[in-house]
């Protein structure tokens, strides 16, 4: 089966007066039709400057995409114009942002910024637009006469499903979803969650879903990619993720969440600060918190090893076979 | 909505009442004897106690201002010009039209302009439109009216000759330098304001909303930027037409327009009291409405605001 996304050797840069920051550096990832790909790793690490490269919605004076494809649907859209790509965004790509408190225009009645995205990509009359505006309100759970009503009177909750509903108003191809869980509280990530899960599978979308929750990403991902300082360390199924994590990034995230069959004291924290994707390191740049590390990780950039069937690792253990 | 106005409107009573009371006060401690000087240097001292009893100016002062107020409520008699015997009203109604109609050219000239390149300035943010604008539009709040005013009157008035010199007799062709005079402050700073706005509002996330969907930047700009922005351009554009509707002193007197200003200050000059406190009260009552008008419309531009008047009302009731 054809990838329907492959991105291949990103690599972006933020240009400042100062200084160079090497977001992304060197990633590479496919997402198959209807499936989910997690990007995961914390803050800082350039999950979303991946995100914002594919929109090519990066800064439009200091973000640079430096080199690198992004394949979708037999385009490059690293190569398109702001024009070409205008007519992707929305349509065949859309995105969740984090906050949906903040992702919604103020002024405008809910309803009427779905439908602006339907009448933009759709070509249907503004009766026929708002209709479906309030159809898809219905779907994602709000009642369809608050079309009307403006941002500020939606919960946090609500505001997120609206941002979903425009999100899928045109059932994309791919939906980039950028912690779409992360600025609710707890109750509400779940249903939004499931709410997502759910649109998705009926309308057959991709997903990229951007965590920095493991538990999120075990519910909703086919496959995963850990990030580290722009670089995906590991990349591999659900399962290769979760039960044979052999990065040693990974299971420090792993030893980080708390797990209800062990009985553990404390939990693990990754000691040390992220790396300043300013400066980053000559060797592996996890090698200064890596409880593993040798003395060659300082020196020596590893390679990706491929240590099962799709199951990628890029670690100077992997790279000598001494990974456990 | 109404009752937030009609609260609103009586509230202005009471400012109403105190900017009488102020000016009244102010008039009456400020030196100089308005009898003398309508007498004239020359007359007797009988003769200027005549006058003085006629005015009622012997009259203890809280029964002067009790009458003043009382004329105001009863009969919209704001008293008589001491200088012409005209009954104020009269005489402020002669040049109130001038000044507004000034003044409303002035708003609408700088609001173009202001928001255009204002607008133009924060899209295109560090290049050379970028500068040239607010490089105008601090040359604009630098100049003084009258220096800039006299500028271009020996440009285009005396070199060129396309425009009249002074007065308003020429038709549609006298407004505009008096016009560009008195809206080149205003401009500048709205220039400046939408700028500043702008470039706030264009770094939301609902901007990158806007643009994930697809929309094209002149849409994104005009639809979803330019309302968030708005607030504070039209508190500005508020404020402007309040100055401007009290008349615009520097620019009526290079011109030699009978407007307002010109008129208040001949009047504190002559010690026309009357004159001054009529004077004062309609800015007062300018003003307060302006600033009511400023206040509706925010709630149209912005829900946010709009939900908070019926809040109050509720509070209120």
């Amino acid at each position: 089966m054809e990838a329907l996304l492959k991105v291949e050797n990103l690599v972006v840069h933020y240009e400042t007066h100062n200084a160079v920051v090497e977001a992304v550096n060197d990633v590479s990832f496919e997402i198959m039709p209807g499936q989910t790909l997690g990007l995961v790793g914390e803050t800082g690490a350039g999950k979303t400057t991946i995100a914002l490269a594919i929109m090519s919605l990066l800064p439009k004076y200091t973000g640079h995409i430096i080199q690198g494809g992004i394949e979708f649907g037999g385009k490059d859209l690293a190569k398109l114009s702001q024009r070409e790509m205008r007519s992707i965004r929305g349509r065949d790509i859309s995105m969740i942002f984090q906050d949906p408190m903040s992702a919604l225009n103020p002024v405008m009645p809910v309803g009427e910024q779905i439908a602006e995205l339907i009448r933009l990509h759709q070509r249907v009359s503004r009766a026929e637009a708002a209709k479906r505006a309030r159809d898809i309100l219905k779907k994602v759970g709000i009642q369809p006469d608050r079309a009307g009503e403006y941002p500020h009177q939606f919960s946090g909750g609500m505001k997120q499903r609206v941002v979903i509903a425009m999100a899928l108003a045109c059932n994309p191809k791919l939906l980039i979803a950028d912690e779409p869980t992360t600025a609710l509280d707890v109750t509400i990530q779940a249903q939004v969650l499931e709410l997502i899960r759910e649109l998705k599978d009926e309308s057959g979308t991709s997903m990229l879903l951007i965590t920095h929750d493991l538990g999120v990403v075990a519910e909703t991902c086919d496959t995963v990619a850990v990030i580290y300082a722009g670089e995906i360390v590991e990349l591999g199924t659900l399962e290769d993720i979760f039960d044979h994590a052999a990065h040693p990034y990974t299971q420090c995230l792993f030893a980080t969440i708390p797990s209800l069959d062990k009985d553990v004291e404390r939990l693990q924290p990754i000691t040390g600060p992220a790396v300043n994707a300013a400066d980053l390191p000559e060797g592996c740049s996890f090698c200064e918190r890596c409880p593993k590390a040798l003395e060659l990780c300082r020196t020596h950039d590893p390679h990706r090893v491929e240590v099962s069937s799709g199951h990628i690792v890029k670690c100077v253990l992997a790279e000598q076979g001494l990974l456990d | 909505m109404i009752r937030y106005i009609a609260k609103r409107i009586l509230m202005m009573i009471p400012v109403l009442l105190g900017v009488i009371l102020v000016v009244f006060i102010m008039n009456h401690i400020s030196d100089g004897d308005p009898a003398r000087m309508l007498a004239g240097e020359s007359a007797s001292e009988e003769a200027v106690e005549a006058i003085r009893e006629e005015l009622g100016l012997n009259d203890p002062l809280p029964v002067q201002f009790f009458n003043y107020v009382k004329g105001i409520v009863t009969e919209f008699d704001l008293g008589t010009s001491y200088q012409t015997k005209r009954p104020v009203i009269d005489e402020l109604m002669d040049r109130f039209p001038t000044t507004a109609t000034l003044a409303f050219l002035c708003m609408i000239i700088s609001a173009v302009v202001g928001i255009g390149l204002g607008i133009i300035s924060a899209v295109k943010q560090n290049t050379l439109i970028d500068h040239l604008s607010t490089g105008l539009a601090l040359f604009g709040v630098s100049m003084p009216a009258f220096w800039a005013g006299l500028m271009l009157i020996l440009l285009f008035s005396i070199y060129l000759g396309w425009l009249p010199v002074q007065g308003l007799d020429d038709g549609w062709v006298s407004w505009v330098l008096p016009t560009i005079t008195s809206s080149m402050a205003g401009m500048a700073t709205i220039t400046r304001m939408t700028r500043s706005s702008m470039l706030e509002v264009i770094c939301q996330d609902y901007i990158v909303t806007a643009r994930a969907k697809g929309l094209n930047e002149r849409v994104i700009i005009i639809k979803h930027a330019l309302k968030n922005a708005l607030i504070p351009i039209i508190t500005v554009l508020g404020i402007q037409l309040g100055i401007m509707l009290g008349g615009a002193v520097l620019t009526e007197t290079v011109f030699s327009i009978p407007g307002l200003g010109k008129y208040m200050v001949d009047s504190i000059k002559n010690r026309d009291y009357p004159v001054v406190q009529g004077g004062v009260l309609l800015l007062a009552l300018v003003f307060s409405l302006v600033n009511l008008l400023v206040d509706i419309i925010y709630a149209y531009v912005d829900p946010r605001i709009k939900s908070q008047y019926s809040r109050s009302r509720r509070h209120s009731s």
